[in-house]
């Protein structure tokens, strides 16, 4: 046996400073192949300076082995933090100014879709800790007679976290399985630039068991709660409200007082719509339908009447339902002749109808529509009408001019008598 | 040899040698040099590789008083080298074509 030669030993000691940054069995397994290697060739009588020229430089071993390993480690194991490595290593076996340029586009799109993915997946996973504790938050609002809305928040609750589980845990395999396959792009392209070519694994095997275990658990459950979710009746009952269909089960509710007893009257609903019609009686009428979700709140002291419409606390989000108009109606009648020294009428969600310019009016309505509709009424009338966003049409024509704060139409009228109608997102129609 | 010609050529000839004959790293680049002109040093990367792969496996013997390491084909190796014959033998093919293609005309 020959004893190792000192340019030798330098050799192998430089090859292990330059394979740093490789985990420690390939630093290992490599040095290794080298250093039996140089001992065979001493053994078979070469010299020296014969092998040491025979060999590549320490440096582009390194390099060689760097990219290879690190590409196969990420075909392995296709992680952001692997990739990066490939990206690195590869660039070091490219020197043409030319293919530096490409590899580093390259490097920027590949590299920045792959983080896109990742984060996708993780503000995924992230929203499930909102939406989680969110859903049980809105459901514990519920009275607890409404058991059904109870579940059907929580369970809906449950549906979508398992949704965003399981998109999360796509965009991540996607963000993998991309990986793998710009590594070994990476691969077919360093395949130009030297020799011998990196071959390419063509079948690597990644452990997929608890993943699939997560899968088929996320799944599960998933299913379970839309089934529960489902046969609560909330869900359908959402959307009805959304698609503002008209609720099945409406119960009208009258209320009746005498005009003398009242002078102010404020009537306020969440999303059902007010109409104000002018009637032959003597008495002042108010007919409501009532959705099983919504209350009215009715209270008529010192000749003041306010009738407000609110939620019961069945249905979650209702902060987010009552933007929407419900098919449901308010209709006021007064009787001609009555002179309210105040009245409003306002709604969040819903339209409001007038159908009698007889009254002094105030109206207020966020997104629903306004329709001023005076049948066969001659009489003239003061008008004030403005939308921040919305449009104002007079027999079908846009009208109105433009202000700071959206739209606005004035008619004055000798009398002195005036309507005013007011919406930020909804229109206003006069006919 | 043109380097993408090198493609598969190498595996296939480190596979080959080891069908014959168990054989450690230094030998095999003897023989696979005196067959092709490759790097001294270029070996090691495809051998690891191969081993990834399933393709080879490796063991320690002692010789001289110290350990080398030996490589051995293994069973998915055998057939991996077949697949490499297979399209060699295409590849053939169309060498004799085009290498034969003067006889004819001539």
């Amino acid at each position: 046996m020959m004893k190792m030669d000192d340019r030798i030993k330098i050799f192998l000691d430089d090859l292990k400073l330059k394979l740093a940054g490789l985990p420690d069995n390939e630093v290992n397994e490599a040095l290794d192949y080298y250093e039996e290697y140089l001992n065979d060739a001493l053994d078979e009588g070469k010299s020296e300076e014969e092998l040491l020229s025979m060999l590549d430089s320490p440096e582009k071993i390194a390099a060689m082995l760097k990219a290879d390993t690190s590409i196969r480690i990420a075909q392995r194991n296709p992680g952001l933090k692997n990739y990066q490595r490939v990206l690195k290593y590869a660039l070091s076996n490219i020197s043409k100014p030319f293919s530096v340029l490409l590899f580093s586009i390259f490097t920027f799109v590949t590299y920045s879709t792959a983080i896109i993915l990742f984060c996708g997946a993780f503000v995924l996973a992230a929203a499930v800790l909102i939406l989680l504790p969110g859903s049980i938050f809105e459901a514990s609002k519920i009275p607890v007679k409404y058991v059904a809305e109870i579940i059907g928040t929580v369970g809906s609750g449950i549906f979508v976290s398992m949704l965003c589980l399981l998109i999360a845990y796509g965009l991540y395999k996607l963000c993998r399985l991309f990986i793998r396959i710009s590594s070994t792009l990476v691969g077919r392209m360093l395949k130009k630039h030297r020799k011998p070519m990196p071959e390419i694994d063509k079948n690597p095997v990644e452990k997929v068991r608890s993943s699939k275990l997560f899968v088929k658990i996320c799944i599960t459950v998933a299913a379970a709660s839309l089934i529960v979710t489902l046969a609560t009746g909330l869900p359908v009952k959402l959307f009805m409200i959304f698609n503002s269909m008209e609720p099945s089960s409406a119960i009208t509710q009258t209320w009746e007082y005498d005009k003398a007893a009242l002078n102010k009257i404020s009537i306020a609903t969440a999303h059902s719509h007010i109409r104000l019609e002018k009637g032959s009686s003597d008495k002042i009428k108010i007919a409501y339908e009532q959705p099983d979700w919504l209350e009215p709140v009715t209270n008529s002291t010192d000749g003041q009447l306010t009738f407000t419409e609110k939620s019961n606390g069945r249905l979650p989000l209702f902060s987010l339902i009552s933007m929407h108009e419900n098919r449901t109606d308010v209709v006021i009648t007064l009787p001609e002749g009555f002179e309210p020294g105040e009245l409003k009428l306002e709604s969040r969600g819903g339209y409001v109808y007038i159908e009698s310019t007889d009254f002094n009016v105030q109206v207020k309505t966020y997104t629903g529509n306004i329709y001023l509709e005076p049948a066969n009424n001659t009489n003239p009338f003061g008008l004030k009408a403005s939308t921040s966003n919305g449009t104002i049409r007079e027999g079908g024509k846009a009208t109105g001019i433009k202000t700071l704060n959206g739209l606005e139409y004035k008619v004055v009228a000798q009398n002195g008598s005036s309507i005013e109608l007011e919406t930020s997102r909804g229109n206003i129609f006069i006919d | 040899m043109d380097a993408q010609m090198k493609k598969g050529l190498l595996d296939a000839c480190v596979l080959h040698i080891l069908l014959k004959d168990d054989t450690y790293g230094y030998k095999l680049t003897q023989e696979v040099t005196d067959l092709m002109e490759t790097s001294e040093s270029a070996l090691y990367p495809v051998l690891r590789r191969l081993e990834a792969q399933g393709n080879l496996e490796t063991y320690s013997a002692e010789h001289s008083g110290r350990l080398r390491r030996y490589y051995k084909i293994t069973a998915a190796g055998i057939s991996r080298l077949n697949e490499y014959k297979n399209e060699l033998m295409e590849l053939k093919k169309v060498i004799d074509f085009i290498a034969g293609g003067d006889d004819e005309n001539g």
